[in-house]
């Protein structure tokens, strides 16, 4: 999700001035008394510095939980190093009556065992009568099962301080490996500590909530960089690919906000029909767009220039697909302001068709009127600024949007294939005599289109950031044209969060397709809003901006009763973190579809994270 | 709703406002926010859960990871990953090397049917194993996730299943059709019609991709910025020599070089060596070359003498002292389009075009021939389109006609972003320059662009600040006929008007904005106090 997309839609940079009037000696002076410089609500300047103090937003216990995350980090290096624990360490982070049972329960069910992988659950009750011990045992004992290379994390995800006690509740992450095992757990603790003035927060006591764990016997990654074998030997690959957007923002001049984000987009087809699958890859205002022949041993060529699709325009999403039902590959590519379609001329693509577009996002294709062709559709994110009546100093004054419920997106736009009808390339706008302009303003980052109730034609899912999500079915008039409904609401679909990305696949083998969308997962969103006294009155309010910080939503589909089941947290899928695309696929063929998640919202040159 | 839930709404928005606002402050420093954060990989329990692995699999970059693709891209029946990222390593080849639990089976679909897409996204497949009722499904898709593609060729894991029992396609737009001969660990084209898996010739695995930690640049090679607007010198560009005189920085209509550099610089001493050495080119391609040393600008008082560096290199070109308020504009006009405000380097260069323009920053070190390549290209700039002639590595353009009015209305709007920022420095006429080629641009070539009564508002605006105050008037007035509800374009025309003493002539525009927006403070206050003003005065 990208706050300061949205936030830049409703900045405006107008200085507004105004200047004194008369000063005639004779008369008194009716302007003395204005301001010489006015700023407008959303005035900025832009250079001052901000320092952000959670102490002063009146959330005293932001502060807190900085030092919990401290101290959290000192006990990581204890594990690290829990063969020659000094107890002068151990007084730092825990006081003397510290009590907790051992982290790894002896109790624990085997829910998942292949050859190779085991992975093992507990509840709170499982370590239940485990015997307390102090927190050098503790240390010891976890560490004993995790082995070396040890990494331990925790995000601090609820606080509630009562003067010198608080307690939190926090994510633990902890993996490690010996000479045959890796093992990852992952759990959920409740903690209290002790707090004295001038000093960090002491622990008193840890109870585990929830805990799974993984061991795989096999101690190598099960998914290994090889991009430099496949692209090293291109020209592109040290000077465009290995330089972050940090870097080339610094020589950037595209200033549109939405920069800052970085959306390199790509998509993966046959394009010159040898049977191997090639890459192409999205770039942003500046950098050239890169199309990557794969060859038969695995590396790539870059034919971009030769393809003629080196393009620099600002580029955001890409598809390749039969477009003119001719058997080859076409091009279609979204860029900030237009969409390109272009066909395969075998060695080369040739530019089609260009559609002026409003800050376009994910690109999807489906036959959607089941007449042969492929259509497209695009989500749009922002509503355009520069077209008259959408600007924020016009009479209407401030923008209307609501943080969980805006409605002051871009359009989205189906993209109706009717090249058949013509001689050259056409797509015909038909959101709107398809259905689709029902909510179709919100911020819009992803769809996703499947036959979500078997019936067989296409449906489709809309991820929209700030806002619910759209689920529009198919439905067939009597004429025979396809209308789209939005049934988001009443299949209980609707996910009201920062929507970015969908996804499909049948989880659960049960012959529907389940629906798992990208959110974000906010420790200190969590923090803050789940305290007693964040708007106290309002449990509304309160309970749909909580929603915002949870992360990620799967939905198992349950069409025959005509609505979706929100499975996220007993999957224990929620943790995503800043999510951006997911993805599901059977990593490990063993005929159930796993899932990854890609992540982070804007690495800058600190260390800061939420 | 009730109102007090909308107040609560409402109040949630203003901070919600807020936080943007100062969210977008952070960034554009090049904060942090949830950065850091590393991608997740969940391992399907198949009992509706999902195991976190995220570690075990490896895929935890901290990469602001953006896009996901599946492909089997070695061939070697099991899922790759391609994810591309916001940060360097900007493209990640993830080859699968899971324990796998069982084999796998592919299609490649291909549809014949005018009533199917020919490459058949949308299909169904169904996958019957052993005696199990329920099928593995999988549908052809185009687009999931977020910005990308996967493969087109559908996977199936098979696990313990030893036997395909059957195969059925459920083609869109038409019949379910089933497919005999596959077996497990096969590849397959399924042709609609034919109603048998035809087998693809068996694909050689790829030679094991050797895997490697990627190195990332730290900077990039590319520290050049070529404005895609160019801006004037600022007046009084002058230095001290190395006697203390003040000299002038004079282009005499030849493209000049200004080179900002310090006696403790390593890169400096050597880019003037380079500059040194190539002397005879440099005079050939006609520039003036100055070197300003910074040396005094440093934070540590290291005794330095520029002048005995200079002379010990036997640097042919001017030389001198920058002092502090030249280097103070120049990051000034830097800030002023480039994306991320960072400070300026040492050693910076500024190339400037015969006209006293300025054309190219080079942050840090600048090699000759770049140098030579761009001053032969200095006037060129006119007949380039503005993405071409700003481009941060070569490429193309999109060449037509839609994507031109596109780049050259953004290349409008960047020139009114420009000479705002001129203007917040007080450059008002080299502001009000940029406003009259954008206006005249846009007039001639973008009549319906829709920040046309910006551009003349803010043309207002310069006027206003130079003096020329019936230009200002009738450019706030060509602002409020093309939007009647401009309501700052009113109060400042009302402003101009009563500083002008036509105090009568004033009442109707600050009337109008109160009209149009009643909440709007500064128009009410305005107009309070004229007609305070007014009353008192009239006789």
């Amino acid at each position: 999700m990208a706050m300061c997309l949205v936030a830049a839609a409703l900045l405006v940079f107008v200085a507004v001035r105004y200047w004194p009037g008369p000063s005639t000696e004779t008369r008194s002076d009716p302007t003395s008394k204005l301001v010489d410089h006015v700023t407008l609500p959303f005035y900025a300047t832009g250079n001052q510095p901000l320092e952000e103090d959670p102490a002063e937003d009146g959330w005293e216990t932001e502060a807190l939980s900085q030092q919990v995350s401290q101290q959290w980090k000192r006990m990581g290096k204890l594990l690290a190093s829990a063969n020659k624990l000094q107890d002068d360490e151990l007084r730092l982070l825990a006081v003397p009556g510290f009590s907790s049972p051992l982290l790894t329960p002896s109790l624990s069910q085997v829910c998942y065992q292949d050859q190779q992988t085991e992975v093992r659950r507990a509840e709170t009750t499982d370590f239940g009568n485990e015997a307390s011990s102090d927190l050098r045992t503790t240390i010891v004992a976890l560490s004993e099962v995790v082995g070396d290379d040890l990494r331990f994390t925790a995000k601090v995800v609820a606080i509630e301080q009562d003067g010198r006690r608080a307690v939190t509740r926090q994510w633990i992450e902890l993996s490690g490996r010996n000479a045959s095992t890796v093992v990852e757990q992952h759990a959920i603790w409740e903690a209290d500590w002790h707090l004295d003035a001038n000093k960090p927060p002491r622990l008193a006591a840890i109870r585990p909530l929830s805990w799974s764990q993984t061991l795989c016997q096999q101690t190598s990654p099960w998914l290994v960089d090889c991009t430099q074998a496949v692209l090293g030997a291109t020209a592109c690959y040290q000077t465009q690919f290995q330089i972050g957007m940090n870097t080339w923002l610094d020589v950037s001049q595209d200033t549109r906000d939405d920069q800052l984000l970085g959306t390199p987009g790509l998509a993966i087809a046959d394009v010159n029909g040898d049977g191997l699958d090639d890459l192409y890859v999205c770039q942003e205002w500046g950098l050239p767009n890169r199309l990557f022949l794969q060859q038969v041993d695995g590396t790539a060529r870059d034919v971009s220039t030769a393809w003629g699709v080196d393009w620099l325009d600002a580029s955001r999403s890409c598809l390749i697909l039969d477009l003119d039902n001719d058997g080859d590959q076409d091009l279609v590519v979204a860029m900030s302001d237009y969409v390109v379609f272009a066909a395969n001329r075998a060695d080369r693509f040739e530019i089609q068709l260009v559609l002026e577009v409003n800050d376009p996002m994910s690109l999807t294709a489906a036959d959607y009127d089941s007449d042969g062709d492929l259509d497209l559709h695009l989500c749009s994110f922002r509503r355009s600024e520069t077209s008259p009546g959408n600007r924020q100093h016009s009479a209407s004054g401030a923008p209307q949007t609501m943080y969980f419920n805006s409605v002051d997106g871009g359009r989205n736009l189906l993209l109706r294939n009717d090249i058949s009808l013509s001689d050259k390339w056409l797509f015909t706008e038909a959101s709107s005599e398809a259905g689709l302009e029902d909510a179709n303003n919100r911020h819009s980052y992803a769809a996703a289109w499947e036959d979500v109730d078997n019936d067989g034609d296409q449906d489709l899912y809309v991820a929209n950031d700030f806002g619910p999500n759209n689920l529009y079915l198919n439905q067939w008039t009597e004429s025979g044209k396809p209308v789209f409904v939005d049934v988001a609401s009443s299949w209980s679909a609707e996910d009201q969060a920062s929507g970015m990305s969908a996804t499909w696949g049948d989880i659960n083998r049960d012959g529907a397709m389940d629906l798992y969308v990208g959110n974000m997962f906010s420790s200190a969103g969590q923090r803050v809003t789940s305290q007693q006294h964040f708007k106290p009155d309002h449990p509304k309010v309160k309970a749909h901006i909580r929603r915002f910080a949870r992360g990620n939503t799967l939905f198992v589909n349950r069409f025959s009763d005509n609505r979706f089941q929100d499975v996220s947290q007993d999957a224990g899928v929620t943790m995503g973190r800043w999510s951006w695309s997911s993805v599901f696929g059977d990593l490990n063929n063993d005929g159930w579809l796993d899932l990854l998640v890609a992540n982070g919202y804007i690495t800058g040159v600190d260390s800061n994270d939420l | 709703m009730s109102q007090s839930q909308n107040n609560v709404e409402e109040s949630i928005r203003d901070q919600y406002l807020e936080a943007n606002e100062r969210l977008s402050h952070l960034l554009q420093q090049g904060r942090s926010f949830s950065g850091n954060e590393r991608n997740c990989c969940f391992l399907n329990t198949r009992d509706g859960r999902f195991a976190n692995i995220s570690a075990i699999a490896g895929i935890d970059f901290p990469d602001d990871g953006r896009a996901l693709a599946m492909v089997d891209w070695d061939g070697d029946g099991d899922l790759d990953i391609w994810t591309s990222n916001r940060n360097a390593p900007r493209l990640r080849l993830l080859v699968n090397q899971s324990p796998s639990a069982g084999k796998s089976l592919t299609f490649k679909l291909r549809a014949i049917s005018s009533q199917t897409p020919r490459d058949a996204i949308g299909a169904r497949v169904e996958v019957f194993c052993d005696s199990e009722t329920q099928p593995l499904i999988r549908t052809l898709r185009a687009g999931v996730g977020f910005l990308s593609q996967s493969t087109k060729t559908l996977h199936f894991g098979l696990g313990t299943a030893q036997v395909i029992t059957s195969v059925v396609v459920r083609w869109p737009g038409g019949e379910a059709e089933a497919f005999s001969g596959a077996t497990p660990g096969g590849r397959y084209l399924l042709v609609q019609g034919v109603g048998e898996a035809e087998s693809l010739s068996q694909r050689q695995p790829t030679p094991e991709l050797p895997a490697a930690k990627q190195q990332v640049a730290e900077t990039s090679s590319m520290n050049r910025i070529a404005l895609q607007n160019r801006v004037p010198m600022p007046v009084g560009s002058t230095y001290r020599d190395f006697q203390g005189a003040a000299q002038v920085i004079d282009s005499g209509g030849r493209p000049v070089l200004v080179n900002l550099w310090a006696s403790w610089c390593a890169p400096c001493l050597k880019e003037l060596a380079d500059l040194t050495e190539r002397r005879e080119d440099l005079r050939n391609a006609g520039l003036r070359i100055y070197a300003l040393s910074v040396d005094e600008l440093a934070a540590d008082s290291r005794v330095t003498d520029p002048a005995a560096t200079i002379a010990k290199i036997g640097f042919p070109f001017k030389a001198g002292r920058a002092g502090e308020t030249w280097p103070k504009m120049m990051q000034g006009i830097h800030n002023s389009f480039v994306v991320w405000r960072h400070p300026l380097p040492v050693p910076s260069s500024f190339l400037f075009d015969r006209h006293g323009q300025l054309a190219v920053i080079y942050k840090g070190r600048v090699s000759v021939d770049q140098l030579i390549s761009d001053v032969v290209a200095l006037d060129d700039h006119g007949r380039l389109d503005p993405l071409l002639r700003s481009a941060l590595l070569p490429g193309a353009i999109v060449a037509d006609p839609v994507a031109d009015v596109s780049r050259n209305r953004w290349n409008l709007e960047s020139r009114l972003n420009l000479a705002r920022k001129l203007q917040e420095s007080g450059r008002f006429g080299d502001a009000l320059a940029h406003l009259k080629v954008l206006l005249h641009v846009a007039t001639v070539h973008f009549p319906e662009w829709g920040q046309m009564d910006e551009a003349h508002f803010d043309a207002g605006n310069s006027f206003k600040d130079l003096g020329q105050l019936n230009e200002a008037i009738a450019s706030y007035q060509s602002a409020i006929e093309l939007n009647r509800e401009y309501v700052e374009a009113y109060v400042n025309l009302g402003s101009v008007l009563v500083r002008m003493q036509r105090y009568s002539e004033a009442l109707e525009p600050f009337r109008k904005a109160t009209e149009i927006r009643p909440d709007f403070e500064l128009a009410q206050q305005n107009l309070r106090q004229l007609e305070a003003f007014l009353h008192d005065t009239t006789p």
